[in-house]
């Protein structure tokens, strides 16, 4: 696979400190990433709050699962990822 | 248990919640330890259990919003302790412990400690609360807008949690945290 996209793209796909990418180039980690935001759990907690204070439970309570979902999902990627985090 | 005591109990709840959020957000800012991204995952279950507490404010005390109370704890709870065991050992290489100690505890600990008691409180909260068996429903039962103490604590809580926000998109831009954070990433690249 790591050949294949390399006849592609002019760089490596070796892993790499997942900090480090550019952004404004299409890069396949940058891709990767950008399914792994750790902002989304505050965001869609804020998004939640919004929507219960101005009346909307029910759409609240489908926000915040949104956010609980998606840090199972952090902490899943967390405990699997190949460069072994372990902070 | 009265309605103005659950609702008090509630504004004090969310209002714990928050001076745990600030106290952790002060301690990035003031010594710049900027968070990992377990330490980020345990602030957002702090969030998530906050939610709960701000629905019982906003929308009045059920139990449908204690359920949720206590899997956002539950949620913070599995990242605590995964960090806790993965510190635990002495031969860690990474030294015993991760982080600033507060009391002689790491703030993991503390938060898998504070997470437990926020499961115990909202079961208890249950226990007590009476409104539930009223009509076999669990009907709200004060539903008027929220004023002083809990308006104040709903208020500060939703700060914090666009705060935190704000930071973790200045920590991490649009995707995971480096492992161990040194910089806030996007005022790097800018």
């Amino acid at each position: 696979m790591k050949e294949f996209v390399s006849l592609f793209f002019n760089h490596s796909l070796d892993l790499k400190p997942l900090n480090r990418y550019n952004i404004g180039r299409f890069d396949l980690e940058l891709l990767r990433e950008n399914g792994l935001m750790m902002v989304l759990p505050f965001l869609l907690v804020a998004i939640a709050l919004g929507l219960v204070y101005f009346e909307k439970p029910g759409a609240g309570y489908v926000v915040w699962g949104g956010g609980v979902l998606w840090t199972l999902w952090l902490l899943n990627v967390h405990a699997t990822d190949k460069l072994n985090l372990n902070f | 248990m009265t309605d103005s005591l659950a609702k008090t109990l509630n504004a004090l709840g969310l209002l714990a919640i928050t001076i745990v959020l600030t106290f952790a957000f002060a301690d990035q800012l003031a010594k710049d330890d900027l968070p990992c991204p377990l330490c980020l995952l345990q602030r957002a279950g702090f969030a998530l259990a906050g939610f709960g507490l701000a629905m019982n404010i906003l929308q009045g005390q059920r139990a449908r919003h204690f359920a949720l109370v206590i899997l956002g704890a539950v949620t913070g709870f599995m990242v605590s302790v995964r960090q806790i065991f993965l510190h635990i050992a002495p031969s860690s290489p990474y030294g015993s412990g991760y982080g600033d100690t507060f009391m002689g505890l790491h703030f993991y600990t503390w938060a898998a400690l504070l997470f437990g008691l926020i499961i115990i409180g909202s079961a208890l909260m249950m226990i007590f609360d009476n409104g539930y068996k009223t009509d076999g429903t669990d009907k709200a039962r004060n539903t008027v807008r929220p004023t002083g103490l809990a308006l104040f604590a709903f208020g500060a809580f939703s700060l914090l949690v666009i705060a935190n926000a704000g930071s973790t998109l200045l920590e991490c831009e649009l995707g995971l945290c480096a492992d161990n954070p040194t910089a806030y990433e996007m005022l790097e690249n800018s």
